[in-house]
């Protein structure tokens, strides 16, 4: 049976209804990157990500085999949720600003995929990423929300505007701004992407 | 301390979403910007461990 072929909806099914447990790894494995990037850019440390990614999937599995997963919506939008509300309990938890943070050791040599480049290549696009990545941290945590989420997630306006509670019109605000406020960051920084 | 619930549906008029979308415009130049950015966004995406996923299938086992 080829689970790539199926769409999430089916795969959730096979998992709900038999049991199938290669139908949650192929959801699992479809989704992860999307997943884990976007808890992973909202609290900047990888290893608290990783919990974070493993308890909202927890999370998906005590919903899913509960029966209480509603199949109306979206699979990834729902996780995507899940996760957003569980980084959101832990700044709460923590009563720590989001965007207060220690380093934890990104290299950015690891997803760069860079082969037949110079050192200094290497370096200066190192130093380029690793500054668009502080960039988007510095803007306001509603307006980063909305772009890793759109970009990242993946989703749609209205499925942020859902996500975050507010209106369609505010999370498509948000974006225009996340994406004005970066472009004069890094006007203000002389920082130019070389891809 | 006020936790928030794990939600169980996610309703979405994706006809509704499109046209409000469509009816969205970012400037020429805005939009300019952000596909410009868009391979550097793309190089910012990290895989969680192969462990963390382990243990999510090991604990989907054991239920």
């Amino acid at each position: 049976m080829s689970f790539q072929l199926k769409t999430d909806q089916e795969l959730v099914h096979l998992y709900i209804a038999k049991g199938t447990e290669a139908a949650l790894s192929e959801l699992i494995t479809r989704h992860k990157s999307r997943i884990y990037t976007s808890i992973y850019l909202l609290v900047k440390d990888e290893y608290l990500a990783e919990d974070i990614f493993q308890d909202t999937f927890i999370k998906v599995i005590k919903t899913l085999k509960a029966g209480k997963y509603n199949e109306e919506g979206k699979f990834l939008p729902w996780v995507l949720r899940i996760g957003h509300n569980l980084v959101i309990d832990h700044f709460r938890r923590e009563k720590r600003n989001p965007t207060i943070t220690n380093g934890d050791g990104f290299d950015i040599f690891d997803v760069l995929g860079i082969h037949d480049e110079s050192m200094e290549e290497k370096m200066v696009k190192q130093q380029t990423y690793d500054d668009l990545k502080k960039l988007i941290h510095l803007l306001p945590s509603e307006q980063k929300e909305v772009l890793i989420m759109r970009h990242y997630g993946d989703l749609s306006f209205k499925e942020i505007a859902d996500l975050t509670e507010v209106s369609i019109n505010t999370a498509l605000g948000r974006m225009r701004y996340a994406l004005n406020n970066l472009r004069k960051m890094m006007v203000s920084k002389e920082l130019t992407l070389k891809n | 301390m006020i936790e928030t619930s794990t939600p169980t549906t996610n309703s979405i008029c994706n006809n509704e979403t499109e046209i409000e979308e469509m009816n969205f415009k970012l400037s020429k130049e805005e939009i300019a910007f952000y596909e410009s950015i868009q391979p550097a966004l793309n190089k910012l995406v990290k895989q969680p461990s192969e462990q963390a996923i382990e243990n999510i299938l090991k604990f989907s086992k054991s239920l």
